[in-house]
């Protein structure tokens, strides 16, 4: 301890060479500085508007912006008090359990805040012409109906 | 009761009898039809069995069930006289039964006669033979003096008869009825029926008095008649001389009757000359005269009549007295009163004063001699055997004896001491043969032994032969039983041992295997018992657990057999399952333990050793367990879609999980092939 402070006392008397001169640089060079900084702003303002805009008609256009997420929780304690109401969810597939002309595909999906898989029917005219593959997401409006099985109304890969 | 009501009974009764053999009537009948339509065309019988084998095919050609096939003896059909012999000849009677019960009645009376010949009982087998020979033994014996003084009053009748003193004989037979204990009043009735042949005598001499005053009357008769002859006679010519001079031209002679008098009235009476006779004029004192001659005569004839009846009468008294005594000699001779039977045919000869006896007679006579001195030599050779112990043949002989003739004065004389030795003897042979019929063959052995010592010619072989093979008998009957027990034939061997003991009941071995076979099968049967009680709790591992007790308890018995050896096999699996379960937790699968005791505990729902290794594994695997649980839940409700979902949650927490992954399956194609539909 003693040590330190006794190089701490011996920089207190070290002063820099350049410390009492002066500038030679002129002052025209500061205002092409202040312009940049303008346009600079106006950029990130164009591009914070088309952003907004681009989010904004894309919200405008989801037809699921008004439905709840799917509660999966909710839905395994007892699927009950969620038949014949309508949920969004953004399910990751899981695995395929089947298919058959006509009825559609069974599928498990987990949800991602969840990682209990729940089984989902994609009828066979949603599903149709998509091919699920393990890891792939998709946004579903989904239904629970007559058994606690959940049918997928729209599916659109995320 | 009242006459109507009676009557009503009646009625009934006599319905009830009409009905009866109304019903007995047809029957015989139809038997009479069904007999004739076996009758074949030629006439000739056919064997029941043929026509009972060809009845079906002929009839209706439908082949009865009945009806054997490839010449195997045929049914016999029920309700048919063949069905009773069947049972009685091919079927034990059923215990109590009247079947049963005369096969009882004649085994006892052959095992009653097996040990009579074993013991050479010979006539004293027959029980009306041995009781008063029996009493005779125990009876005190009459004394010597008044034997002699017996024979002495016989032998003075017997002299007195000779000497032609008849009455004094006859006498005599009341003095000998006095020895009651010898003569029993047989002389006595001997006398009465002497004196009812006297009593016959007088009779006869009444009727020959009679006859006499018959005769006299008969010469007064004949006398009267001759005298009215002769008045009739006079009074005819006195009016024959008035008629001529009243009347000399009466042309009438009058015509003598050629019986002085008495009137002819024969239609064939005829005049001399042979024309009929004319009508006699006579007065009606002539007449009166005629009736009295006329009946005069027949009084003559009529007691003519009556002394021939009155022979007849006599003769045939005499003949029915002559028949009656020796039908009373006959009864003596056949009750063995010899010496009586000898007695009563000199007085037959004297009484009816003939100089022989009819055969009959004779042959009772010499019988008798000929029985009274075998009775004597049977009597002294009994005298003999004794003397010599040799008391088997002196009680033959004595038996013989008493037989033949029990109030013979040397049987009555035979002393009390000597019949008793006889006694004793038969009481030890009574004893023996209770012994070999009981088949209480222990004491028997001895009892010979000591009968053999005090009746040197008593020979037991036969007694130990038999013994020996019952006891035999009783062996092999035992050693079927054993082998019939361990078999497994139970039936036969009760009826092994049951016959081992009707055989031989004391057999010592009998009772050690009975109480051996008997404890064996009271284990064997509360085995069973056991076991029945745990097939239906379903509690096999107590089933595994006493498996070696079980097992033989119910060898043979194949349904119980194939439930325990599925019992068996649970265990075997669960044990399996166990053991793998243990060996999956110790590596940290505790879900896979769960799932394989879930298996295993699906054939095994209550046993407590699955069950609480079950929930000790629940405990560690509780999500897991929570997803299967509620997916079967669910999958009950027939919420399918939910069941699957929780499957898969079950999945995910074990993706290695056969019941869940089967429950993925199984689901997966319910609702494929159900929202398809």
């Amino acid at each position: 301890m003693k040590r330190t402070g006794e190089v701490e006392s011996r920089f207190e008397h070290v002063a820099s060479p350049f410390a009492q001169a002066e500038a030679t640089v002129p002052s025209g060079h500061s205002v092409r500085s202040r312009m940049g900084w303008i346009i600079a702003a106006i950029l990130v303002l164009v591009i914070a508007g088309v952003a907004g805009a681009w989010f904004t008609m894309r919200y405008l256009n989801d037809p699921l912006r008004t439905l709840d997420p799917f509660p999966v929780a909710k839905y395994l304690d007892s699927y009950k008090g969620l038949a014949g109401s309508r949920f969004k969810g953004t399910f990751s597939v899981e695995a395929d359990l089947g298919w058959k002309d006509g009825t559609g595909r069974l599928m498990l999906f987990t949800a991602p805040d969840d990682d209990r898989p729940v089984a989902v029917m994609i009828p066979a005219g949603v599903a149709n012409g998509t091919f699920f593959e393990k890891g792939q997401t998709y946004l579903m409006a989904l239904e629970v109906k007559e058994g606690g099985l959940i049918y997928a109304s729209t599916c659109k890969k995320n | 009761m009242p006459v109507r009501a009676r009557k009503i009974e009646w009625c009934i009764l006599v319905a009830v009898l009409a009905a009866f053999w109304v019903s007995v009537g047809l029957a015989q009948d139809q038997a009479n039809a069904a007999a004739d339509d076996q009758l074949p065309a030629d006439g000739t019988l056919k064997p029941a069995v043929e026509v009972a084998q060809q009845t079906p095919a002929q009839g209706t050609g439908q082949v009865s069930p009945q009806a054997p096939a490839n010449g195997q003896a045929p049914t016999i059909p029920a309700g048919t006289a063949g069905t009773s012999l069947d049972y009685l000849y091919n079927k034990k009677p059923a215990e109590g039964s009247a079947a049963a019960q005369m096969a009882d009645a004649n085994a006892v009376v052959a095992s009653r006669a097996q040990a009579a010949d074993a013991l050479n009982f010979g006539k004293l087998a027959d029980p009306q033979a041995r009781h008063p020979f029996d009493k005779y033994l125990s009876t005190s014996e009459v004394p010597v003096t008044t034997l002699t003084a017996y024979n002495a009053e016989m032998k003075q009748v017997s002299a007195l008869l000779t000497a032609d003193r008849t009455f004094a004989a006859w006498k005599e037979l009341f003095t000998l009825a006095q020895y009651e204990s010898i003569d029993a009043g047989v002389s006595r009735e001997l006398a009465n029926r002497i004196e009812s042949i006297w009593n016959i005598g007088r009779a006869s001499d009444d009727l020959g008095r009679s006859n006499e005053q018959l005769k006299e009357d008969i010469n007064v008769s004949d006398r009267n008649a001759d005298l009215m002859s002769e008045n009739i006679r006079e009074q005819d010519i006195i009016l024959q001389r008035q008629a001529n001079a009243g009347n000399r031209q009466g042309t009438a002679t009058a015509r003598v009757t050629p019986a002085a008098g008495i009137p002819d009235t024969s239609p064939g009476a005829t005049t001399a000359g042979g024309r009929p006779a004319a009508p006699t004029n006579v007065s009606v004192a002539g007449l009166e005269g005629r009736l009295q001659l006329t009946q005069e005569y027949l009084d003559s004839l009529e007691d003519r009549a009556r002394i021939k009846l009155n022979d007849l009468k006599a003769e045939k008294l005499f003949e029915d007295a002559k028949r009656d005594f020796a039908s009373y000699i006959q009864t003596l001779s056949s009750t063995g009163r010899y010496q009586q039977v000898v007695l009563a045919a000199d007085f037959y000869r004297k009484i009816f004063n003939e100089d022989d006896y009819p055969v009959e007679i004779a042959n009772q006579v010499n019988t008798s001699l000929e029985t009274a001195r075998s009775v004597r030599n049977a009597v002294d050779v009994f005298r003999y055997d004794v003397s010599r112990n040799q008391i088997a043949d002196a009680t033959t002989r004595l038996q013989e004896a008493f037989s033949a003739s029990p109030l013979d004065p040397a049987v009555l004389g035979l002393e009390r001491s000597l019949k008793g030795k006889s006694a004793d003897f038969l009481a030890r042979l009574d004893k023996m043969q209770n012994l070999i019929e009981a088949r209480d063959f222990g004491p028997l052995e001895s009892i010979i032994q000591d009968t053999e010592q005090t009746a040197v010619d008593f020979d037991g072989t036969k007694a130990f032969a038999l013994m020996n093979a019952v006891k035999l008998e009783s062996k092999l009957h035992l050693g079927k039983a054993k082998l019939a027990a361990q078999s497994g034939n139970l039936q036969m061997a009760m009826d092994e041992f049951e016959s081992a003991a009707k055989a031989w009941p004391d057999n010592p071995a009998l009772q050690d295997s009975s109480t051996a076979f008997f404890d064996t099968e009271d284990t064997r049967n509360q085995s069973v018992t056991e076991f029945d009680r745990l097939i239906g709790e379903k509690n096999y591992r107590a089933i595994f657990d006493r498996q070696l007790a079980f097992a033989p308890a119910i060898h043979g018995d194949s349904k119980r057999e194939g439930q325990l050896a599925d019992a068996l096999e649970k265990i075997k699996n669960a044990e399996v399952a166990t053991e793998k379960a243990n060996v999956m937790r110790n590596a940290g699968d505790v879900c896979g333990a769960w799932e394989t005791v879930e298996i295993a505990a699906k054939d095994l729902p209550d046993d407590n050793k699955l069950n609480d290794l079950r929930a000790e594994l629940a405990g560690k695997a509780a999500q897991f367990v929570e997803a299967v649980n509620n997916a079967r839940d669910a999958e009950t409700r027939a919420d399918f879609g939910f069941s699957l979902t929780w499957y898969a949650v079950a999945q995910h927490y074990y993706p290695a999980s056969t019941i869940a992954n089967d429950g993925i399956t199984r689901l997966s194609r319910s609702i494929l092939s159900a929202t398809g539909g």
